[in-house]
């Protein structure tokens, strides 16, 4: 072992031993003969610790905590607990559709119709929360939050029309945390952490009409991305087999996305090594997984559900492709009409809506 | 960890204790992790939260391999640090020691300005490293992640982890005494 990496040992193990109590001096006189070089960084370490030891305030605390279990008990339970468990805890949201309907289905039709500064846009809203709790299947659930994205994008086009910047924005900000779960939920579940809207990329001649470009045959499983120096969606291999495979996908035109210049705060890039099983993905369909090992009904029987869960991803990948296609036109269109103050937070929409479609497909590679 | 890892498997069936356990015990975690990078404890706050939301919706799609839950919250706030920092370049944005100060408005204002300049100071120190000491710093000081689940998380060894920390600490060392003199 080499005399650095000895000393970094030495300064982990102090670092190990403060964290549980030892004092920098107790760490000094367990290493005396490294005590000179030790202690600066030891005092440096301490002062870090100390510094960012910092706690929200209170109150936020309270308010978070409470909108945590609100949103704890909006979700459907999920697994064992038992049958009786299970039936209670559907009550509640049962109770709200049940009580929607009392209402008047209209209000919930009249809702469903409602834009971000009218008032029912918050049924609108509690209506697509319990259209999440009553969906099971993580793939539901993705579909659903592209369905969801799909009127986001029609609140945004609406509300700049009316000039309303802010809530532009804030549709935007609703439409990217809906974006963020819909990737999680679209990716396998090693995956599922990693999701999230990707680093814009630099915008070349190279890259920027492939923004949202197909993943056609082996699309690197995204480590986190950084805003700077990340190469952020690895531009795709030229479509070539696969695309035989499935000619429709093909005729979607990707859009182009103009992007910023990445900011100077950069931050890192977590280099998360993929699963074996992620780490080439190859775009696949039920067929060409179908089983040809094992002939026993329960390995038959495992087959067909796989294939049958291939086949709902192979569906919402290309609703997704479509959607992206669409609906980067639409937002499009809407920004070469808009005036100068709403393209900011237009480009801003096109920018979060391509972002969120492309992770979303390459977790479902 | 064995504990843990049943505490997930009940947090993925929705049980309340269970949820409410893995909220508490990562919240000021997450909350400083993202404060060292951000530097804005109000936007820091926000965040938080909408990094635990975000976990809520997605925990029933995690799987467990051995590391700590909270290797999963940091990455799901590193991505939405990485989006606000991002967003930050196209609006201008609340200078730094404003957004701190006005943070925390009811506590003792001589402990404000001492946690003020510590908390800045630190902040700015650590923007002066290289992304990966900055990580480490984020996840061994702020998130309290042992070096071994600090490797796992970046994937590296915990040789390289080790030396990043000790390079960051040096470098940390020499930026802070530069900018007190």
């Amino acid at each position: 072992m080499g005399r650095e990496s000895e000393f970094e040992n030495i300064l982990d193990e102090c670092l190990e031993r403060m964290i549980k109590g030892e004092t920098v001096e107790d760490c000094l006189a367990r290493h005396p003969e490294h005590a000179a070089e030790l202690e600066p960084l030891l005092r440096t370490a301490l002062e870090t610790r100390e510094a960012i030891a910092v706690t929200p305030r209170p109150e936020f605390r309270q308010r978070a905590g409470n909108e945590f279990q609100a949103a704890v008990r909006d979700m459907q339970p999920q697994g064992s607990g038992g049958f009786f468990k299970r039936q209670i805890s559907w009550i509640a949201p049962v109770a709200i559709v049940i009580g929607l309907l009392m209402v008047g289905s209209g209000t919930v039709l009249a809702a469903n119709s409602s834009l971000p500064d009218e008032p029912l846009y918050r049924v609108k809203l509690s209506t697509e929360s319990v259209q999440l709790a009553f969906t099971p299947s993580s793939l539901g659930k993705a579909e659903l939050y592209a369905r969801f994205a799909d009127r986001r994008v029609a609140e945004i086009v609406k509300m700049a029309e009316k000039g309303e910047v802010e809530q532009v924005e804030k549709t935007t900000e609703r439409m990217n945390n809906q974006m963020i779960a819909m990737a999680n939920l679209a990716g396998p579940p090693g995956v599922a952490a990693t999701a999230t809207l990707q680093a814009p990329v630099p915008a070349t001649a190279e890259t920027a009409p492939k923004a949202l470009s197909r993943p056609a045959t082996a699309p690197t499983p995204a480590p986190l991305p950084a805003p700077a120096a990340a190469p952020a969606p690895v531009p795709a291999p030229e479509p070539t087999q696969t695309e035989e495979e499935t000619p429709s996908l093909t005729q979607v035109p990707a859009p182009v996305i103009e992007v910023p210049p990445p900011p100077e705060e950069a931050a890192p890039v977590i280099e998360v090594p993929p699963p074996p099983e992620e780490a080439a993905p190859v775009l696949t369909t039920p067929q060409a997984t179908a089983p040809v090992e094992g002939t026993g009904p329960e390995k038959e029987s495992v087959a067909n559900n796989e294939g049958v869960k291939l086949d709902k991803q192979q569906k919402l990948r290309e609703i997704l492709y479509r959607k992206a296609a669409e609906n980067s036109q639409v937002l499009e269109d809407e920004l070469e009409k808009v005036p100068d103050k709403l393209k900011p937070a237009l480009q801003r929409a096109i920018e979060v809506a391509n972002n969120g479609y492309q992770q979303a497909l390459n977790n479902l590679h | 960890m064995q504990d843990e890892e049943s505490l997930i498997r009940r947090a993925q069936q929705r049980d309340q204790v269970a949820l409410t356990q893995l909220y508490e015990e990562n919240f000021d975690k997450i909350y400083r992790y993202i404060v060292l990078k951000i530097g804005d404890r109000t936007e820091a706050e926000d965040m938080t939260q909408q990094v635990f939301l975000n976990a809520l919706q997605s925990i029933s799609s995690y799987k467990w391999k051995g590391m700590p839950f909270a290797s999963w919250l940091y990455r799901i706030a590193h991505n939405q640090v990485v989006d606000y920092l991002r967003k930050k370049t196209r609006h201008a944005s609340v200078p730094l020691d404003e957004s701190i100060s006005k943070a925390d408005p009811e506590s003792d204002p001589k402990r404000v300005t001492e946690r003020k300049m510590e908390i800045e100071e630190l902040v700015i120190a650590t923007k002066k490293l290289t992304a990966a000491q900055q990580e480490v710093i984020s996840l061994r000081f702020a998130g309290e992640l042992s070096v071994a689940e600090v490797a796992r998380a970046m994937g590296k060894s915990e040789g390289a982890v080790k030396a990043l920390q000790h390079s960051a600490i040096v470098s940390l060392r020499k930026v802070l005494a530069v900018e007190v003199a």
